[in-house]
């Protein structure tokens, strides 16, 4: 796709009202770009003319550490704003891949993509609480307040969230923080997918609250924070509970670079396609059965991983030809059809979306979907054709 | 002549007692919890079904009829006002609970099933709905959707808009789709995540799913007496800067703890200028270290007394106190205004300050019960609405403190939603591309303008007339909804 790219303007506004003019620069198909880290999600946007990208726009506007929130430019690399919220021992409670790629707040938030901790937080649909967004037509619209509670007016928010550029270029955001955790430990419990599921669902039935619950490397990972006596003993309570044998405990570095380690395989590398799927919780091993069967069919290796807890896979494939990815992204879908599950590619390698529909078959609502595009961006300028159903 | 044939219609859709065109029976739905505005529907439909709903909304869109939709009539903001000429949905019939997952920890209900039901339909299983707005007794799940209700508890598990995974939802047209689902992360845009709390602009929901949570292992609850007012301001500060997210932290001040004293009998301290409730949940050992600091940040900020709830009656007692303040405020004022802002809650001490003078000023007393912990302020403004011109002024003085809430950084609304009572006040805190935006949506859902027209838009017509004077509406006299 990028070879497509090769031909549009880019344009780098410092401001809002920079934002604006960009936007109307040319009348032609424009994309939005934060670290470019996920410029393969979705399909190839179409006849692309201007790259608006948000790299100057990297600032704190207002941040009151007392009421817990954060208003930034929507370019700013996360890892610098965690660096900011840092010094008031809090942070933004998203940790996605690609914090040392230079992903942005603004880049996360379009994407709504997540990592791990996503099960005690959420995802970052979940801590925006205001919105100014520049529409294609060169309209500034603000939404939300500076305040966490506020149901004033729709919540426009949410229709950006996850958008990937195709409503409106994102500007700035306002944010909710929390406290960094006292402390964190992780129990790494060996497990297969039969076993991590069982897991899982002891767990959540118990009075036990991790913020991640990850099943890769064949292991349950768990984690845990809050009030060291806490997680000391919720640690020590957690083995019983879900009947492991074999546990392994890590902390401090050891921690944070297995976390990190797990982080970076939900992005995926160069020449892989990586799947985002979801599925109830329970049916986890289902999900995963049909997976496997469908790489040995289709001669694809496949590596997968899940947030145990939340129902969410994520699967990289490799090896094979972008024809084997495709009917291994088919053959997965179809399988995951009878359990209500989803299958998006996320990382599209080696042309592979030209074999393939990346999101699917579109949704019930995929009309109301097209009527908010059409009322937003009526000449259909942002990333057009990136989105479900072609949008 | 074209509501008689509606009428007609929908007797044979949904029988002869699923059709309400009577004067008096009408008079029943003429307001919701906002009884100051009241309009008699042309019609009143009551369908079970699915099918039914969107069978009504065809005809209705068919005939250019307005529509809508209606729970169980406790919103404070006239959201479910009815339309002269149009039909009014009640969704009070729907109300089964479908489907019941405990291993995946959701629930499906149908719209008209009240907000405590769920919980209750799963408290054998440890599990329980986290939003718990003040009337979840009364108040239904698609009530809840329309206003993306809050509660007491909402400072640490969110609003229903982060508890709600799915919604089967009847569109304008009458078609029938599902947004979002039990399984995490549809494809396509979050239609789920505008039409929770899009307050019943964009079209009807019939079916619910939403998250359960496994109840906390260990709960706490104190509350402290203080002084002042800024004082409590001052422990609420130091709690959230320690880190701590409290599951619930609530204050009241001395008028509203007369109040709920007289009604409740929690037995709270009359003379105290405010009291403060906090509630922390989750793992045992969680809650016993963090409820030490709690009560050393209380004593730090001049608590005179700290009271901690001994078991689960004392705590539920705490709470009813607590969840009865507006009903209570009966017992101090023959009428009031219920008023909903949100402020930073750093500007917490300055605005009760400001509040106090402008009581002062206008010789309007004005109670305060308020989320500490994340701004939400209900002023109450007390008036006697026999005495001429009184009801006026105190509406005024209501205006008042919620514009002092957005000049603060705030909002106008942080509960009860836009409605019909605030849809003139959006100006004060949007400006006109921001608003035309959302009118943008509002039609990519509903190009003929038909569902729940008048609300939660400013438009001239709305904006130049005056609201009558609060009267009390049946269900509180009652103090129960309609149930069907």
């Amino acid at each position: 796709m990028t070879s497509g790219l090769d031909a549009a303007t880019t344009l780098r506004p410092a401001g809002l009202a920079e934002a604006r003019e960009a936007v109307l620069d040319s009348a032609g198909p424009l994309l939005f770009r934060g670290a470019g880290t996920k410029l393969d999600w979705g399909r190839p946007p179409a006849g692309v003319e201007v790259i608006v990208d948000s790299g100057a726009m990297d600032q704190v506007l207002a941040y009151n550490p007392a009421d817990a929130t954060v208003s930034v430019q929507a370019g700013i690399p996360l890892a610098a704003l965690q660096q900011v919220l840092a010094e008031h021992d809090q942070w933004l409670a998203v940790d996605p891949p690609g914090l040392d790629a230079g992903i942005t707040v603004g880049g996360v938030f379009t994407a709504d993509d997540a990592g791990p901790r996503r099960l005690g937080y959420g995802t970052i649909r979940d801590l925006v609480i205001g919105a100014t967004y520049v529409l294609s037509d060169g309209t500034i619209g603000r939404t939300g307040g500076f305040v966490i509670k506020n149901v004033a007016g729709y919540d426009m928010a949410k229709l950006l969230c996850g958008s990937l550029g195709t409503l409106a270029f994102v500007a700035e955001l306002v944010l909710r923080v929390h406290p960094r955790p006292v402390a964190s430990v992780t129990l790494r419990i060996p497990a297969d997918a039969g076993a991590a599921a069982r897991m899982s669902t002891l767990l959540a039935a118990a009075p036990i609250e991790p913020v991640a619950a990850d099943w890769a490397e064949d292991a349950l990972w768990v984690r845990l924070t809050g009030h060291p006596d806490a997680i000391a003993d919720q640690a020590q309570r957690l083995p019983g509970v879900v009947g492991a044998g074999e546990v392994e405990t890590l902390a401090g570095d050891a921690e944070d670079q297995a976390w990190d380690r797990l982080g970076r395989a939900l992005a995926g590398a160069d020449g892989e396609t990586v799947v985002r799927a979801a599925c109830l919780p329970g049916q986890l091993p289902d999900a995963i059965a049909g997976l496997t069967g469908v790489a040995d069919e289709t001669g694809v290796a496949v590596d997968v991983s899940a947030h145990a807890m939340l129902g969410v896979l994520t699967a990289r494939l490799s090896d094979g030809e972008p024809a084997a990815h495709a009917a291994c992204v088919a053959g997965w879908r179809d399988r995951l059809r009878p359990l209500g599950g989803h299958a998006v590619v996320h990382r599209r390698s080696r042309d592979v979306e030209r074999v393939v529909d990346v999101w699917g078959p579109p949704p019930s609502a995929i009309g109301l979907m097209r009527q908010v595009k059409r009322r937003l961006d009526p000449d259909c300028r942002c990333a057009p054709g990136r989105f479900v159903g072609g949008i | 002549m074209t509501i008689d044939r509606l009428r007609r219609e929908f007797v044979d859709l949904l029988g002869r007692d699923g059709v309400i065109s009577e004067g008096p029976q009408l008079r029943t739905y003429e307001c919701d919890g906002l009884t100051g505005y009241r309009v008699r529907p042309a019609l009143v439909v009551l369908p079970t079904t699915t099918a039914q709903v969107a069978d009504v909304v065809r005809a209705c869109r068919r005939d250019q009829v307005p529509f809508v939709a209606r729970g169980s009539g406790t919103g404070l903001s006239g959201g479910a006002l009815p339309h002269a000429d149009g039909v009014l949905i009640v969704l009070a019939r729907m109300r089964s609970i479908l489907h019941i997952d405990v291993e995946n920890r959701y629930l499906v209900a149908e719209p008209g099933v009240t907000n405590a039901a769920i919980s209750a339909a799963v408290a054998g299983h440890d599990l329980y709905y986290a939003p718990d707005p003040s009337s979840q007794i009364v108040c239904s799940i698609g009530g809840n959707v329309a206003e993306n209700s809050g509660g007491v508890h909402c400072l640490k598990y969110g609003f229903t808009t982060n508890h709600v995974l799915g919604l089967e939802f009847v569109t304008a047209d009458g078609d029938v789709v599902d947004l979002g689902g039990p399984v995490t992360d549809t494809p396509g845009y979050d239609l789920r995540g505008v039409v929770v709390g899009s307050e019943g602009t964009l079209g009807i929901v019939t079916k619910v799913a939403v998250r359960l949570l496994r109840r906390p292992e260990a709960v706490q609850t104190l509350l402290a007496d203080f002084d002042t007012p800024r004082q409590a301001g001052d422990a609420v500060a130091a709690i959230t800067s320690a880190g701590i997210i409290p599951a619930g932290m609530e204050m009241m001040d001395r008028l509203a703890i007369q109040a709920c004293e007289e009604d409740a009998k929690v037995g709270l301290n009359l003379q105290c200028g405010a009291v403060l409730v906090v509630e922390l949940d989750g793992p045992r050992a969680e809650v016993e270290a963090r409820f030490l600091e709690v009560q050393e940040h209380c004593r730090t900020a001049g608590a005179l007394n700290i009271r901690i709830a001994e078991d689960a009656a004392e705590r539920a007692l705490i709470w009813k106190g607590r969840k009865a303040a507006f009903a209570a405020m009966g017992r101090l004022s023959r009428d009031y205004f219920v008023q909903d802002g949100v402020i930073p809650r750093t500007r917490l001490g300055e605005v009760l300050e400001r509040i106090d003078q402008m009581s002062e000023e206008t010789g309007y007393r004005v109670a305060n019960v308020f989320h500490a912990g994340d701004g939400n302020l209900h002023p109450l403004v007390l008036y006697d609405g026999r005495r001429p011109g009184e009801a006026e002024e105190a509406e005024a003085l209501s205006i008042r403190i919620v514009e002092l809430c957005v000049e603060s950084g705030g909002s106008i609304t942080g509960e009860h939603g836009v409605g019909a009572d605030k849809a003139c006040s959006m100006p004060k805190m949007f400006g006109k591309d921001d608003i035309a935006l959302m009118e943008r949506v509002r039609t990519a859902f509903d190009p003929a303008g038909l569902c729940n027209p008048g609300k939660l838009f400013p438009t001239p017509r709305l904006c130049g007339e005056r609201p009558g004077p609060y009267r009390p509406h049946p269900l509180e006299e009652a103090g129960i909804a309609e149930r069907m």
